[in-house]
């Protein structure tokens, strides 16, 4: 079985992710290669749902960290919602919290894209 | 009572470690927020002896012991690896380093230097010695 599930959804220009299981050094490269196509693919604005997201390591964090300047570069962003409280308190050791946008509903990581 | 498992230098193995050591403290009592972290900063350490030191090398084994003692939670992890790289070094750079390099690799140090009161990395008789200790009162 496998331990990371990526489900994918295009809505105009706004993919959105939705993770489910366990984000560690052996899964992340499922994440990073989803990434990295949509970037290819010129989708530079997304969404991540991390509601089912049971569990993230580092190698998750790099796939996130990686990717943050080529957004930034691009006017495209990562907005991660529905984080459990144990993930999010991950994210705030390392400073993360400030440099990701983080909202608590869909409706809240919607509306940072409202102007696309 | 100590806690031994022995497993194989595998990426796939991770998750048996984390299982393995939120089975051996699910008997203290401590918060769910406290044994995620330290599950998390024993994968991390594990992470590391399995990809930077031993290359994924299955052939190889990483032992990994957790004791508690008058509260404080010690572990040990085991290996033959090599490493290249310093740790005090790695876990120095800064976020912004990592952005700005799109480095993917590198934060789990930072994540087991600010989780864990105690990290130790030391070579004993041809033997690599990560050592962890947590407070756990």
């Amino acid at each position: 079985m496998d331990k990371l599930k990526i489900e994918k959804q295009v809505n105009k220009e706004l993919l959105m992710l939705k993770i489910s299981g366990e984000l560690d050094a052996s899964t992340a490269i499922k994440l990073d290669d989803e990434i990295n196509g949509a970037l290819e693919s010129n989708q530079i604005n997304i969404l991540v749902d991390c509601g089912d997201l049971n569990y993230i390591s580092s190698a998750g964090f790099g796939v996130f960290v990686s990717y943050i300047k080529d957004l930034q570069t691009r006017a495209g962003k990562f907005v991660l919602y529905n984080l459990s409280n144990n993930v999010f308190e991950t994210f705030k050791i390392l400073g993360l919290n400030d440099l990701l946008t983080i909202a608590d509903t869909e409706k809240e990581a919607k509306s940072f894209f409202d102007k696309i | 009572m100590k806690q031994e498992l022995k497993i194989s230098c595998r990426k796939e193995c991770l998750s048996d470690i984390r299982a393995f050591v939120n089975e051996s403290l699910a008997h203290l009592d401590i918060s769910d927020s406290l044994l995620y972290k330290i599950v998390l900063a024993v994968d991390e350490a594990c992470s590391n002896a399995i990809i930077h030191g031993n290359n994924c090398d299955e052939s190889k084994e990483i032992n990994v012991e957790l004791e508690v003692i008058e509260q404080i939670l010690k572990v040990k992890i085991f290996d033959i690896g090599e490493y290249t790289q310093n740790y005090k070094e790695v876990g120095a750079i800064s976020l912004e380093d990592h952005i700005n390099n799109k480095d993917k690799g590198g934060l789990g140090l930072k994540l087991i230097l600010s989780i864990m009161d105690e990290v130790e990395f030391y070579t004993k008789n041809h033997l690599n010695i990560c050592q962890l200790a947590k407070e756990l009162a």
